[in-house]
């Protein structure tokens, strides 16, 4: 590929910033239309209770109330739809529980909704939501997966005996159950991975309008992508022809998957709007996303590998329990089973059985965030493998080695029906031990101990799945000033869309990025789109894009044939011209845009770009820290990544996925956890007890790729948004166990080592 | 709705008067008390804005060696004086060790040492609280109890006092210059707070219009400048209350520790001086067996009050690794995360 200035490849700095960090950015919320009314959600104190609105009519009086929804008013909505449900192992389809807009006569976990206030400002919606009367009866409640599926527990759905929402299955557990009993030795692991919630900086926020007389609703959210918001909105819970409804979305202030899936309060703004007359106006804080939000993870998995004598892995048992919380959000049931899906990660693994449980518990339901399922079993995998190399005593490096899929094997398939098209992931081992100094760690961990602190080295070889299932169409356009209109139906989140987009226009079409407009998260103006999340973004939008361009730039050469006199085959694109090559003789794109013959037609470029598979990034982190045992805190010292990301459209923008994803990962290994109490009160519902990480626990990252191209798309791309999340976990707490092993033969410390549970494991282990 | 009066007097003797109302209360920066009135904790049924009184924002370095503190300093102005922080580094440290840059910009001394606990059962009002609720009981006991009191506490509350700044000014001698209604008076800041004993309603010993008006420091207290830390150990690097934290300050003549002084935080319903350990260390060499057993003196009267037995072992770490600070010497900048036990070079200013 040539490169060119702008154009792929290069570290070109994000076009976004200078507006998005001078305050000019425009947010959900900041969609004001005149005479917006407020809505507030009454949401539910308990994790578990029968409930009647016994009186409405004092709140309905307040100064400046317009509307007072409770369930009853609500029934011609549909409920929220689960698109994910998965075949139970005996056959059976499960059952899917609804998840209404509102709740009726029951809630099921705390911030459940139960009645949604719409008033002048949003002060006189709080007060009136506050009036309002509700006979609560509480029941019993059930939180812990492991009590969940005990016999005599509290039960959440009729639907689902036993709190099993599925009980599914995958590979062959004859020939599992054999392999094991034929090995050497059999290696087992429990660990959690731990609930998170999703914390982007701007929290959710949805306008609904209404326009009597069209009949056509609009509604501005915060998402991950219109499309899909407005079909389910549209057919199954507002039941209008699509072509009634828009939908928009602005900025959008991190998503990380959560943003994706539809919420109550979208068709219920809509909905207000309608019955009022006036756009109405929805705005989490920070309180609220807590409980009004999905949260992420929640895994306990078993996990046991059956090895040969000389450390080869013969087979591998997996039982994953994953928490579903009390309603299915859209995705919920498929993230555990994706998870089991790339259960023998970079490993060539020849048989598996898995087991995965969806649970239902009292509490807010579980759903993608950023890595959705792939990060709680590389997390699983890692830390099982380490155990292998501690138990039989070989050295972690030379144990993955001898198990890595060979590059020469690709394309691989997996026992769990996944086929990699290519990878080196001995060599990207390799490279990173090297970089990360591994092999002379012996030295540093002595200075380490004359300060009083216990060093540990740990790293993950992982892999994940992005960019698979639906394409993507978008087109580019040659617009009158000379300028280029992208339509896409992605959507940025903060990523860089509109750079990195603009960056395959101009590698094509030769003119600077702010010649180049990218638009997305508007129904109306893009005609289909399927989001963002699985890290298809840049996989299949910018493998479309490049097309689209390609196509418009040979669009653009005939017209400008014609008006040169010149052969098409005879131009060149170059300095945002099109140019007679070897001469002097050339046309802008303005002009040409001015042609006669320049139709519409001409001037845009449509095309579309279906993925055959997915695509498989991968690579090796490794984390080297120090824990303080006086206090159990940790530190992390070095941090260094070498990932395969096939091809690296712009090492910016790269980089900071990475570096993010890692600080997302670092949070969930040290500090994140999400803590119900027994009867269901979410006790980390701020900031003051729920831990995020900070700038000053996140190390500097040495990052660096060893890119394979794929072979899934024709830039070779492999996704990039979550892989920094997949691949932080296992790292850092594989070097934490591994100081702790050391240090105090401790072999199993689970998510988050926070500094508590570190004293606690050392004060146990020194006595 | 919480519906309240609001007063803002233009003297510290209107001030007075007005507050000496039952249901009264002082309203300086309001940085506890308006989420105390938000959470419902407390219902002041009148508020009496002090922020106006003339003369109380003032810090003054007297001629005899001591400091006067003015109760409505505010806790970065104070932190950031120069001359302050270079004779009372400790102080400094302590006040950059808590909350975050914009609630010290705002909190004031006074209201400093009128915070109340951060125990969850005080700030859930569906909670028994004998502190919020006299005689309601005490979920602390049987609850969530990792952080709460290991000395001083009784049967009725296991609540601890959250200050950091409080615990140097203790192990310096610090007075509580207050004004009431029968005129001036004055109080150590060792017996300002109380222990919860059968009534851990009162926090202090201010009665119904008292006021603060002041912080006084002895002249003495500049002796330790050399060699004097506070050394927190929270949670999470910042914006957290103490687990445990110690102020360790030393006099140092030819090797030996001539003086010393010791107190301890996020232990007590007070922040707690702790002589026993002082008498220890006088006269001897700051060595790690000494400062071992300062420590275990420090905690010699401790017992858990739920499972918080840890923070007694944890506590004692963190004393002897404060007076090694102190005895290693006061760093040349306090660092902007104050003696963090995530440091990992002992008094180097690393995250300056």
């Amino acid at each position: 590929m040539k490169p060119m200035k702008f154009g792929i490849g290069q570290a070109v700095k994000r076009v976004e910033d200078a507006r998005l960090i001078t305050g000019h950015g425009q947010y959900t919320a900041d969609y004001l239309p005149t005479g917006t009314l407020a809505a507030v959600f009454l949401r539910s104190p308990h994790a578990h209770a029968r409930f009647t609105v016994s009186d409405t009519s004092a709140a309905k009086s307040m100064p400046g109330v317009r509307l007072i929804a409770t369930a009853a008013d609500v029934a011609h909505l549909g409920d929220l739809p689960c698109v994910a449900a998965l075949g139970n192992s005996d056959g059976s389809k499960m059952p899917l529980p609804p998840y209404p807009v509102l709740a009726k006569d029951e809630v099921l976990h705390v911030g459940d909704a139960v009645a949604m206030v719409v008033a002048e400002t949003e002060a006189q919606a709080r007060e009136a939501a506050d009036a309002i009367e509700i006979d609560w009866e509480p029941l019993a409640a059930v939180i812990e997966m492991t009590d969940a599926i005990a016999p005599g527990a509290a039960s959440v759905w009729r639907q689902a005996a036993g709190n099993i929402a599925y009980d599914a299955h995958m590979g062959d557990k004859a020939k599992t159950d054999a392999a094991f009993s034929k090995a050497a030795q059999v290696v087992s692991l429990q660990v959690v991975n731990n609930r998170l919630i999703a914390n982007y900086m701007e929290p959710r926020a949805a306008i609904g309008e209404y326009d009597a007389a069209s009949g056509r609703y609009t509604l501005t959210v915060a998402s991950q992508g219109v499309h899909g918001l407005r079909d389910i909105l549209s057919k199954q819970i507002l039941k209008v022809p699509p072509e009634n409804l828009r939908v928009v979305t602005p900025d959008v202030g991190g998503g990380f998957g959560t943003k994706a899936f539809m919420y109550r309060e979208y068709p219920l703004v809509l909905d207000a709007a309608r019955q009022v007359g006036a756009p109405v106006r929805w705005v989490s804080d920070r309180s609220e996303h807590f409980i009004g939000d999905a949260q992420g993870r929640d895994n306990l998995t078993t996990a046991e590998m059956a090895l040969d004598k000389n450390g080869r892995f013969l087979a591998m048992r997996v039982d994953i329990l994953g928490n579903l919380g009390a309603y299915l959000s859209q995705f919920a049931p498929y993230i555990p089973w994706l998870g089991a899906t790339m259960a023998t990660g970079t490993y060539d693994i020849p048989v598996l059985h898995a087991r995965v449980r969806g649970i239902y518990t009292h509490t807010l339901p579980v759903d993608a965030y950023r890595g959705a399922g792939r990060p709680e079993a590389a997390y699983v995998l890692e830390r099982l493998v380490d155990q292998c190399a501690r138990q039989i005593g070989m050295p972690r490096e030379e144990l993955r080695a001898k198990n890595f899929v060979k590059s020469t094997q690709m394309p691989y398939k997996t026992i769990t029906d996944r086929t990699y098209d290519v990878g080196d992931f001995e060599g990207a081992m390799r490279k990173s031990l090297a970089n990360a100094g591994y092999f002379d760690f012996d030295r540093r961990i002595d200075e380490s101990k004359r300060r009083g602190k216990v060093r540990g080295i740990g790293f993950a070889s992982y892999i994940e799945c992005t960019a698979w299932g639906d394409g993507e169409e978008g087109s580019v356009k040659l617009e009158p000033d000379g300028t280029f209109t992208v339509l896409i139906g992605t959507q940025s989140n903060g990523q860089g869309h509109a750079t990195a987009y603009a960056q395959v226009v101009s590698q094509h079409l030769d003119v600077p990025l702010e010649r180049i407009r990218v638009i997305q998260g508007d129904s109306d103006r893009i005609p289909t789109g399927h989001g963002t999340g699985g890290s298809r973004s840049i996989p299949i939008g910018a493998a479309m894009l490049a097309r689209a361009s390609e196509k418009l730039s040979v669009q653009l050469k005939e017209l400008a044939a014609d008006k040169l006199e010149a052969a098409a085959a005879d131009l060149e694109i170059a300095d945002g011209r099109v140019r007679i090559a070897g001469t002097d003789r050339s046309i802008s794109f303005e002009e040409i845009a001015k042609l006669p013959g320049a139709t519409p037609e001409k001037l845009k470029a449509v095309d579309e770009f279906v993925p055959p598979t997915a695509t498989y990034p991968n690579g090796t982190h490794v984390c080297e820290l120090e824990i303080d045992p006086d206090t159990g805190v940790t530190e992390i010292l070095r941090y260094g990544v070498c990932d395969d990301f096939g091809f690296t459209l712009n090492p910016l923008l790269l980089a900071g996925q990475v570096h993010g994803g890692v600080a997302q990962g670092i949070g969930q290994a040290l500090y994140e956890r999400t803590v119900y109490s027994e009867d269901g009160q979410l006790l980390t519902a701020s900031f003051m007890d729920y831990c995020m990480p900070r700038a000053a626990d996140i190390p500097e990252f040495h990052f660096e790729t060893c890119n394979v191209p794929s072979t899934t798309n024709p830039l070779g791309l492999k996704g990039a948004g979550e892989a920094g999340s997949i691949a932080a976990c296992p790292t850092v707490m594989n070097a934490v166990v591994d100081a702790l092993h050391r240090a105090y033969g401790i072999d199993h410390i689970d998510m988050p080592a926070t500094p508590s549970r570190v004293f606690a494991a050392v004060q146990q282990a020194r006595h | 709705m919480n519906t309240f009066e609001y007063l803002r007097p233009a003297t510290i003797a209107e001030a007075v008067a007005a507050a000496a109302e039952p249901g009264a209360a002082y309203l300086a920066a309001g940085t506890n008390l308006v989420d105390l009135m938000k959470g419902g904790i407390s219902h002041p049924t009148r508020l009496v804005d002090i922020n106006r009184l003339p003369g109380l924002d003032r810090l003054e370095h007297l001629p005899d060696g001591g400091v006067r503190i003015g109760a409505l300093v505010r806790n970065a102005d104070l932190a950031h004086d120069p001359v302050f922080a270079r004779r009372f580094p400790a102080i400094a440290e302590a006040l950059l060790s808590g909350a975050s840059a914009q609630l010290r910009n705002a909190a004031t001394v006074g209201g400093n040492l009128m915070q109340r606990t951060r125990c969850a059962y005080f700030y859930d009002v569906a909670s028994a609280c004998n502190k919020r609720a006299p005689g309601a009981g005490c979920d602390a006991r049987g609850g969530e109890n990792r952080l709460h009191a290991v000395l001083g506490w009784s049967e009725s509350c296991i609540a601890t006092h959250p200050s950091d700044f409080c615990v140097p000014l203790v192990a310096l001698d610090a007075v509580v210059e207050i004004e009431g209604r029968a005129g001036r008076r004055e109080v150590a800041l060792e017996s300002f707070h109380q222990l919860p004993g059968n009534t851990p309603e009162r926090d202090s010993v201010l009665g119904p219009g008292e006021l603060i008006v002041a912080v006084r420091l002895p002249p003495a207290a500049a002796k330790f400048a050399a060699h004097a830390r506070y050394l927190k150990v929270r949670d999470r690097t910042s914006y957290a209350f103490a687990v445990v934290s110690a102020a360790a300050a030393l006099e140092v003549d030819g090797g030996r520790i001539a003086e010393a002084r010791l107190a301890l935080g996020g232990v007590a319903a007070r922040p707690w001086r702790a002589r026993a350990a002082e008498k220890v260390l006088a006269g001897t060499r700051p060595e790690a067996a000494t400062l071992r057993r300062a420590a275990e003196a420090a905690l010699a009267q401790a017992r858990p009050s739920g499972e918080n037995a840890f923070k007694i072992e944890l506590a004692r770490r963190i004393v002897a690794r404060a007076l090694a600070l102190a005895a290693a010497g006061t760093p040349e900048r306090v660092p902007a995360l104050p003696a963090s036990p995530f440091a990992s070079v002992a008094g180097a200013a690393v995250h300056a």
